[in-house]
């Protein structure tokens, strides 16, 4: 390949995406904030609690996604876990939901800082926004297509306001699931960060000390 | 391609990638590699710098693709007892109450477009058949 053919190749290539991306503002928006990203990673998150043990249903006929998040109602679409040998339902998963933070307990605020959003949460909780310690599970989507530090610095932040660092125990999902995972948690929550980008790989080491797992999907 | 070849290249993504609204992809800031030794920070050699640019690319498209769309509702399909959702919908921030929900089905076919980016990847460094000359 010579270079005027590299640069006809990779402009038709431009030039197609272009063609391809004309549509509705709204729902090219949501794409560019990763909202198909989003339900691509909860089918995965749900592919691996599968693997855990769990059975899992869905409490609903159509999916939503909302542009900003909220509180948990049980009359929203969801998924349920059923618990593998009760097959109880403990723990429900949904997106989009703001939980009460660690750090807003002790200080009973009330300002801005009360609530974080997480995109995809499983929670015991069954109404309004969940407490920090009612999350057994938080998945960070970003679906941005550089991983870069400031996401991590970030997901840092948000572990600080669901759990206290502690020495390793079974995470909640463990304690019901087969699987054993260990987290340096309590309470003893994951808390996953998911990106697209390979290189969010090399930042794994110093966050696993938090149980932060990261994580590298791309569809 | 030589390596001036390639900083041609990769001036020409970068100024497609800001037409499209990517520029963050552009960013130089992605494309640094620290001497482990010295400290010292300086841009990817450009061969490397052009293809993570492209991957990154390949992964704005991704996020976007119906195909995308295709595998999460097959995942879905399969990990849940009984009836999987039938559809999945995105509500815009709105500040009216009846609010157009959009359905995620549309999202648009970009496989093709990222085959091709794939196969440009892979045959950038082939020999070009007019010049007779290794690349």
């Amino acid at each position: 390949m010579n270079r005027s053919k590299a640069i006809q190749d990779i402009q038709n290539i431009f030039a197609r995406y272009r063609a391809a991306m004309v549509g509705d503002k709204a729902w090219l928006l949501a794409l560019s904030d990763g909202k198909l990203y989003e339900l691509f990673v909860l089918s995965e998150v749900l592919k691996k609690l599968r693997t855990r043990g769990f059975q899992i249903s869905f409490v609903g006929t159509v999916l939503k996604f909302k542009a900003g998040p909220g509180m948990l109602k049980l009359c929203d679409p969801h998924f349920e876990l059923h618990h593998p040998a009760t097959s109880t339902v403990d723990w429900r998963v949904f997106v989009d939901i703001e939980f009460i933070t660690l750090g807003s307990t002790h200080t009973a605020a009330k300002d801005s800082s009360r609530c974080h959003e997480i995109d995809i949460v499983v929670t015991n909780a069954t109404n309004g926004y969940p407490n920090y310690d009612e999350i057994a599970l938080g998945v960070e989507c970003k679906s941005t297509p550089k991983f870069k530090k400031a996401l991590l610095k970030e997901a840092l932040g948000l572990r600080r306001e669901l759990s206290y660092l502690h020495g390793p125990r079974p995470s909640i999902l463990s304690q019901a699931g087969v699987k054993s995972t260990l987290v340096n948690a309590n309470p003893p929550s994951e808390y996953w960060l998911v990106n697209p980008d390979a290189k969010v790989l090399n930042y794994r080491q110093s966050p696993a000390t938090f149980s932060i797992e990261l994580l590298h999907i791309k569809p | 391609m030589d390596q001036e070849d390639f900083r041609a290249l990769i001036q020409i993504v970068e100024q497609e990638l800001r037409d499209v609204g990517l520029s963050e992809i552009a960013d130089n800031a992605h494309y640094l590699i620290a001497n482990s030794e010295t400290g010292d920070v300086r841009l990817l050699e450009p061969e490397t710098h052009l293809i993570e640019m492209l991957d990154a690319f390949d992964n704005a498209m991704a996020i976007r693709d119906h195909v995308t769309y295709e595998k999460a509702m097959a995942n879905l399909n399969q990990v849940t007892e009984g009836e999987g959702p039938q559809s999945v919908v995105y509500i815009p921030a709105s500040d009216e109450d009846d609010v157009n929900e959009i359905d995620f089905s549309n999202a648009p076919n970009l496989s093709e477009i990222r085959e091709e980016l794939r196969a440009f990847i892979s045959r950038r460094n082939e020999p070009d058949p007019g010049s007779g000359m290794t690349p």
